[in-house]
């Protein structure tokens, strides 16, 4: 028979309490918050904090160097300056005279000297051949095409433009608002323009950068986010205010802002997940559009090719802000270079004639729909305005209406006084006419 | 509002049981309830066989709204589901300033305060970043205890690192254990009554409550392999009759907490 167990005592609970095993439970918080995010990234081999890398990003993905001796071998056409002739032509036509040691061997081999001063008897170290790799430029492939956004589609993706005409005409106007106003979900967005719900998450936040878009209230777990959807006039105006001209698209699925030098102004394209911030996190970059994109300079907006005319004269404000209301696309660049091809034509032109002419020339444009490029169209066409017949035809226009105002306006005085003068008008009609006459006066007086 | 934790650094002493009955109790109650698992075993989805779209990690990193990543396996409950990205949330998190306050923030953002009357966490049983988060959001945490001695070793931690938590932060008694719930019991079983009144010991010298038992019940298993709650496998067995008692203890024991302590 066996034997019966003996009673099982209780555990000891202050035993438990004071076991070693328990010490550094929190160990984990002694990481600071720098050094988990260098041992994350040195983990995943992924620069999360954006900050700037060695290499350029397409030759990361190459295997690092190799050991000298294969790398001679690959590099030789980079890194390697040319078979030169030794400089002791002695030694070499004795090294070269020499007879191979045995027979069938092929003679010594005549290595190439490194550009770094090493001669031939002395092995060129890692460091040097690596410095010597690194001075020699590298070919930066292509990539994306570079364009002005003169229009608010220039910055949008195919998708992102679907998403945000959708937007556009699916949200109301309130009151006297220039932008619309709506609320939808991912949900019914993604059914809406056929795209995934994750995408449209993304062209959200695109299209928000774009400064195209606005979240005026997050989406809570029972209400969907509500959008202020921006004009295209307000949109273009934004993205001018921030200096939001050049983009780079990558054919049509991928649209990114840029500094007119090509180099990123926004964060480019969507991150995958590994490199997405979490909540909290102060981005680097910005991407919100309630948050100028402060990464990058301002690109200078009177920059432009050396092949260009560099425009001479700075244009008068006003003629920005009059151009502008006629069409938003009008940045300085333009009207400076405007200003300047209209003064070369014709010194003397005044601003109103220059308006005159852009606006008879916008008018034009809206009607024909093969013109692309507006801004372009005006830069072009209106400084021609001022080299033929048609300044001096506007100007005599002007000169005659000025002519038959004036007339018209002695007219008018003469009329108020004869009636002064006339002794049968009444009192009433006298003061009548020296208030009108006065008016006049004071008119003309503002006017010189 | 009620915040628990469900936590135990030992694995299966059935936190994901209690986690999961505990949430279908309250939502019997008419009580809202946001359901989290923080766990990257992802055991809650499994065993309600639910496929949703998007996890945990989506809201916490990539700041999907709370809406669009929960899932509701049934009325009155929603339920925030973990993935295998869970651990990589956690690496993210880890780098954060304000690391602590994660789920504090995200939860709040997003409404879970209006929206819920009640969030429950489940956590891992290792200790980590989201168990952390989780008690400095929750305050109250409860622990399921197993009859075995290494099962009671992990209650002993919890309360230990709501301790240490609370040092930290120099807010005494603010995380507090408020109930350990002994669950698989078994009289019948030689070990149970040693850990029973271990635990009861703990609890007298700990000033933690001591919550009514959780007995064996296969049910628990059966329910889990045909993935459905205890209730839907059979509304009469032992477990689901104990946890609805627990359930009130539960909040009979919340409503005793000073307000300060709560959320």
């Amino acid at each position: 028979m066996a034997k019966r167990s003996s009673k099982i005592e209780p555990l000891d609970i202050d035993e438990m309490f004071n076991s070693p095993s328990l010490d550094g439970m929190l160990s984990f918080r002694d990481v600071e918050p720098a050094a988990a995010a260098e041992k994350l990234r040195a983990k995943t081999t992924l620069d999360t904090t954006g900050s700037t890398t060695p290499f350029p990003e397409q030759y990361e993905a190459e295997p690092p160097p190799s050991p000298i001796g294969i790398e001679i071998i690959d590099l030789t056409p980079i890194a390697l300056t040319p078979i030169a002739k030794s400089t002791n032509e002695d030694h070499r036509a004795e090294h070269l005279a020499a007879p191979p040691e045995r027979e069938g061997a092929l003679p010594p081999l005549v290595q190439a000297p490194i550009s770094t001063g090493h001669t031939h008897d002395e092995e060129p170290s890692e460091a040097d051949i690596l410095a010597e790799l690194q001075e020699t430029p590298r070919p930066q492939p292509i990539r994306g095409k570079l364009v002005r956004a003169l229009k608010v589609e220039d910055g949008h993706s195919n998708n992102e433009n679907s998403l945000y005409w959708y937007l556009w005409r699916t949200g109301r106007q309130i009151k006297n608002s220039r932008s619309r106003f709506l609320q939808a979900g991912y949900a019914q967005l993604s059914k809406a323009i056929g795209v995934d719900r994750t995408n449209v998450q993304n062209m959200l936040r695109f299209l928000e950068s774009k400064l195209s878009i606005r979240t005026v209230t997050p989406g809570t777990v029972r209400s969907a986010t509500v959008y202020e959807v921006y004009s295209c006039e307000q949109i273009l105006v934004r993205r001018r205010e921030l200096g939001l001209l050049w983009v780079k698209r990558f054919g049509s699925r991928r649209v990114d802002f840029v500094q007119e030098t090509g180099d990123p102004l926004l964060p480019t394209g969507y991150a995958p997940t590994g490199q997405t911030q979490p909540r909290g996190v102060t981005h680097t970059q910005p991407v919100g559009a309630t948050q100028p994109p402060t990464v990058g300079v301002r690109p200078p907006l009177l920059v432009i090719d050396s092949n260009e005319a560099q425009p001479t004269t700075s244009a008068p404000g006003s003629l920005g802000s009059q151009l502008r209301s006629l069409n938003p696309a009008f940045d300085d660049y333009a009207v400076t270079r405007l200003w300047t091809e209209c003064r070369r034509q014709t010194p003397d032109c005044t601003i109103d004639e220059v308006v005159h002419f852009v606006s008879l020339k916008l008018d034009q444009l809206r009607r024909n729909r093969n013109v692309i490029n507006a801004i372009g169209m005006v830069l072009t066409s209106v400084p021609s305005y001022f080299s033929g017949t048609a300044i001096a035809d506007l100007r005599a226009d002007r000169e005659k209406e000025a002519k038959e105002l004036a007339l018209s306006e002695a007219e008018t005085r003469g009329y108020w006084r004869a009636l002064i003068d006339d002794p049968t008008t009444t009192e009433e009609d006298r003061e009548l006419a020296r208030k009108m006459l006065s008016e006049d006066a004071a008119t003309a007086e503002g006017n010189s | 509002m009620i915040r628990l934790v469900v936590a135990n650094q030992r694995g299966g002493v059935a936190k994901t049981t209690t986690s999961v009955t505990l949430a279908r109790c309250f939502a019997e109650k008419g009580m809202r309830t946001l359901l989290i698992d923080t766990d990257t075993q992802s055991s809650i989805s499994s065993i309600l066989s639910v496929k949703p779209q998007f996890f945990l990690f989506d809201f916490l990193i990539q700041e999907f709204a709370l809406r669009e990543c929960v899932v509701s396996p049934h009325k009155n409950i929603d339920l925030l589901c973990s993935s295998r990205k869970t651990q990589q949330a956690e690496d993210l998190i880890a780098t954060q300033q304000s690391r602590d306050v994660v789920f504090e923030r995200a939860l709040s953002d997003s409404g879970a305060d209006r929206e819920y009357d009640a969030v429950i966490i489940d956590v891992a049983p290792s200790f980590s970043w989201f168990q952390t988060c989780g008690m400095i959001y929750a305050r109250h945490v409860i622990t399921p205890v197993a009859m075995e001695p290494l099962s009671v070793q992990g209650a002993v931690a919890s309360i230990s690192a709501a301790m240490e938590l609370n040092q930290l932060f120099k807010r005494p008694n603010d995380i507090r254990v408020v109930g350990l719930l002994p669950v698989m019991v078994n009289q019948r079983l030689a070990m149970t009554e040693p850990i029973m009144e271990s635990l009861r010991r703990l609890s007298s010298q700990r000033n933690v409550p001591l919550l009514p038992t959780v007995r064996t019940d296969t049910t628990v298993v059966k329910a889990s392999r045909d993935r459905l709650f205890l209730p839907d496998v059979d509304s009469k067995c032992k477990a689901w009759e104990d946890y609805k008692i627990v359930a009130d203890a539960v909040l009979e024991i919340l409503k005793e907490v000073p307000t300060a302590q709560k959320g």
